[in-house]
């Protein structure tokens, strides 16, 4: 694989009670890529992400962001670092509007409201939220939750961004839209480490694709190779062969 | 200053002039009304409303939701009079009270904020109930008797330094004086980043720390600005009543239930709704506990909290919001500093 790793996990571990849900995971990130996380339910790709940022502290293995060890440091200082993260079931501040929702992350990050706001109102742009800006999150659809979910992240001014499902559930005109701003997203410099099921999505966005089953890495490689591995169908298919 | 604006643009809404107007009577009420008992008894409303501001920036605001105020209270009354007795002006005992309850109230942050919504709730009663065992068998402080305040200055002439007047008028306007800061300092808190902050730990903690955000600190400082006014609402209670005791001062239902009951009657997702609340409650309260201990007699002992369990009742099936929530969603009033500014395609 070509380029430097952003983002390395080795050798992670994490029990709960006698079910291991991430057994000895290590993966890179390189940097400037958008990498598919792809695996059936259960497999431990949202315990992986949150191995990641934070929200979970692995029982063996470390995590490094630009060659610094994060492993055990607390959520917001991983996302204060430079790794944000998206929620699989969306997790908008409910009781205030979508600026405030952006505005907030972004005051983690800059000192001033004027400052914060100015950054807050960019994302809802780019998001295509602007006319929702004093809306509160309580009366966004799911789509535009999820878009607003991005643009908290992205106030972090992150160098690493994490999708949790972020297509599940869009309309296919929708999933076009989400496809085409994960691009963007992508252009301003920020490397994306993608979870999801859509299929379609994910081979249409990926140019590498990592794959869990029962908490292991069993595949790795672009969609094509992905979408022919014998184990990988035998995982999504439940052992017909 | 960006507060101080957005102050200036709050007061010219219609509100806003409701409430000026509102600020102006209470201000020459002590010159108009010569009923000391009423006068006293809006003293208390001010004291409860400092409480209850207090209480639900941590409630309305954070998301922390205490029975456990009396402490914070008590520490500041206690504080208050024991300086008193070693020459301590009371200004001074009541800042010292305000700050001592700040920094417990931080410190108590850091283990209380790792318990969740009710259990954090259960966590405020227990301590509330420990503090006021403590303090009643604590004999340096007075124990289960209290401290009435150094003779001398009850023999002394009547000062603002020692603050040991007789009628209420001095404490009404030290009330609300308090009050009128607190709110100040309130509103500029909620308008800059650590209010964005808290507001973000109440709707969502997983996400706050998402966004950023260190909520354990956001937390500890919450809990420290409720604990400091808290604090010094206990010293105005001293310096007013010259005599503390623990079952007073450290009283789960008098203290640590009343800005609960006014924040849920005012609506606790709005600045003011608290003091509305205290408005509508303390008096009613003071009122009932009058007929009922009074006219009633020993037999209806406590008869009017169960009634104010009733009125609980009724307010959290049909205004879960309170007052100012109410108003909002009717469009009636756009109330002043209500939490999250937008509309709402209800």
């Amino acid at each position: 694989m070509s380029g430097e790793a952003i983002l390395r996990g080795e050798g992670l571990v994490k029990r709960f009670g006698g079910l291991i849900a991430v057994n000895e995971v290590s993966f890179n990130l390189y940097r400037g890529e958008i990498l598919g996380l792809i695996g059936p339910n259960g497999a431990g790709k949202t315990t992986l992400f949150n191995l990641i940022t934070g929200f979970l502290k692995p029982d063996r293995g470390r995590v490094y962001f630009n060659d610094r060890d994060i492993t055990g440091w607390p959520p917001h200082r991983i996302a204060l670092e430079g790794v944000a993260r998206t929620f699989q079931l969306v997790r908008p501040f409910l009781r205030m509007t979508a600026l405030e929702n952006v505005m907030i992350s972004a005051l983690s990050k800059v000192g001033g409201l004027e400052e914060a706001e100015e950054t807050a109102l960019e994302l809802l742009e780019f998001l295509n939220l602007s006319d929702k800006r004093d809306w509160r999150a309580s009366s966004l659809t799911i789509v535009e939750r999820k878009k607003l979910e991005i643009a908290r992240a992205l106030a972090l001014k992150p160098e690493v961004l994490l999708l949790d499902e972020p297509i599940a559930g869009l309309n296919p005109k929708e999933v076009d839209d989400m496809l085409e701003t994960l691009r963007e997203i992508r252009e301003r410099g920020v490397t994306i480490l993608i979870v999801e099921h859509v299929m379609r999505a994910i081979m249409n966005i990926c140019e590498r694709i990592i794959v869990m089953h029962y908490g292991r890495l069993i595949a790795e490689g672009t969609p094509s190779e992905i979408s022919s591995d014998p184990k990988v169908i035998e995982a999504y298919l439940g052992g017909v062969m | 200053m960006r507060a101080l604006r957005m102050i200036k643009a709050e007061l010219s809404t219609k509100a806003g002039r409701i409430f000026n107007a509102a600020a102006i009577v209470a201000v020459i009420l002590p010159l108009v009304v010569r009923d000391q008992f009423f006068i006293n008894a809006m003293m208390l409303v001010y004291m409860y409303s400092i409480i209850a501001l207090a209480w639900n920036l941590m409630n309305g605001y954070t998301g922390l939701l205490s029975f456990g105020h009396a402490v914070f209270f008590g520490i500041g009354a206690y504080t208050l009079m024991l300086l008193l007795y070693r020459g301590v002006t009371p200004w001074i005992g009541m800042l010292l009270g305000g700050l001592l309850s700040a920094g417990f109230a931080f410190l108590l942050g850091v283990p209380f904020s790792r318990l969740r919504s009710h259990w954090f709730a259960l966590g405020t009663l227990v301590l509330g109930e420990i503090f006021l065992i403590v303090f009643a068998n604590w004999r340096a402080v007075g124990g289960a008797l209290g401290l009435d305040q150094p003779r001398r200055l009850l023999l002394s002439p009547p000062s603002i330094y020692w603050l040991n007047y007789a009628r209420p008028t001095p404490y009404y306007y030290l009330a609300l004086g308090i009050l009128g800061l607190e709110l100040l300092l309130l509103y500029a808190i909620l308008n800059s980043r650590p209010g964005y902050f808290f507001q973000a730990i109440r709707e969502d903690e997983e996400a706050a720390m998402a966004s950023g955000i260190n909520v354990t600190l956001y937390k500890c400082i919450s809990m420290a600005i409720s604990g400091f006014f808290t604090g010094v609402a206990g010293g105005i209670y001293t310096v007013r009543f010259g005599y503390i005791d623990p079952y007073a001062v450290f009283s789960m239902m008098r203290i640590s239930v009343y800005p609960v009951i006014a924040g849920l009657i005012g609506g606790v997702y709005s600045l003011i709704g608290p003091i509305i609340g205290s408005l509508i409650f303390v008096p009613t309260a003071e009122y009932l506990r009058a007929i009922v201990g009074g006219t009633l007699g020993s037999r209806f002992q406590g008869v009017h909290f169960a009634s104010f369990g009733i009125v609980l009742l009724i307010i959290s099936m049909r205004i879960p919001e309170g007052l100012m929530g109410w108003l909002e969603m009717r469009g009636l009033l756009k109330p002043l500093m209500s939490s999250g500014g937008g509309s709402d395609e209800r």
